[in-house]
């Protein structure tokens, strides 16, 4: 490519952010932003108001500025705008992830050991499920609450080996549209319960 | 594989799904409206600013920055076939970036107007 292609396809791609840069797309965004921001918040414990708009506001600078590419033929603004959130938001919980509060398999015994220590004496009763990490107590609540949800349950399983899109399900599970769609709707009513209670608890729980 | 980072990855993904149905339903607090708004006027403050940057060459006509980009290569295009030795349209001018494409036009309809 040229430098006048180039040139070309920036020209394009600033015309499109300008047509579909409107208040009802910051709205969408904001808010995908906001929730996201929520469940950090709940996974770490720490608050951090000006999250959700950091996360906009980088989003749509490295986007307007090229920082990361955008090509408007294919994708919508607000779905890309998401999708580097997400991509931000994976980075910083994989990074997290080498430092858990509380580790299940060993890595961080004498943390582990120490959080135990603390919450039994803290609260009688306290057992093992408290030194799981958030991110664990959350999943194994919301397998509970599946049951004996078959579709729920592959559609969980899909996930956990990193089929997030739709068609990747689908494929993954040779769930139909229409199976796909119902059991996509049961977790997110379960997400619902979940975020009232037992997110709430594997904070409590981790101290 | 632990089990932890199966589970991280079924995390990220219930959080995500969460995520994108607050956003379909626009699910914001009053507060965190005013504050969509104020971002919202800010990015469209800072858009138009950088667009008449790039489009405000003052030697350049209003008549021609008014103009679309279609209808500058247009005229360009017309020009050169009506006056080929006036105008000198070199072969992909169409390409250029659309200040410059401005210039060029400014620059043939001063040609042609001390021709006359």
């Amino acid at each position: 490519m040229n430098e006048h292609d180039a040139l070309r396809l920036v020209e394009r791609m600033r015309a499109a952010f300008s047509a579909q840069m409107t208040n009802d797309l910051t709205d969408e965004v904001l808010a995908y932003a906001a929730r996201r921001a929520r469940w950090i918040e709940r996974q770490t414990g720490r608050s951090d108001p000006g999250l959700p708009r950091e996360l906009l506001d980088d989003a749509i600078g490295d986007t307007y500025m090229g920082t990361v590419t955008w090509d408007p033929t294919i994708v919508l603004l607000s779905v890309h705008l998401k999708s580097v959130i997400r991509s931000r938001i994976s980075t910083e919980l994989a990074r997290g992830e080498r430092f858990p509060h509380v580790s299940i398999d060993g890595r961080l015994e004498n943390f582990e050991s120490e959080v135990s220590e603390a919450l039994a004496q803290a609260r009688p009763g306290a057992g093992p499920a408290e030194t799981q990490t958030c991110v664990d107590i959350v999943v194994a609540a919301l397998r509970e609450l599946a049951g004996d949800d078959a579709a729920l349950e592959r559609l969980i399983d899909a996930y956990a080996d990193e089929s997030t899109e739709r068609r990747d399900v689908m494929r993954a599970t040779g769930m139909t549209a229409h199976e796909y769609h119902n059991a996509y709707r049961r977790m997110l009513r379960l997400v619902e319960r979940l975020s009232t209670d037992v997110r709430a608890a594997a904070i409590t729980a981790m101290g | 594989m632990t089990m932890t980072t199966k589970n991280l990855r079924i995390y990220e993904a219930i959080a995500d799904a969460d995520a994108m149905a607050a956003s379909q339903r626009r699910e914001l607090s009053p507060k965190q409206l005013r504050e969509s708004r104020r971002i919202y006027e800010g990015i469209r403050a800072r858009v138009d600013e950088f667009e008449r940057h790039m489009l405000d060459v003052p030697s350049i006509r209003p008549s021609i920055r008014a103009m679309t980009r279609d209808a500058i290569v247009a005229r360009l295009a017309e020009l050169g076939i009506a006056h080929p030795t006036a105008v000198i349209a070199r072969p992909g001018f169409q390409d250029l970036p659309e200040r410059d494409l401005r210039t060029a036009l400014e620059a043939a309809e001063c040609a042609l107007e001390r021709m006359k």
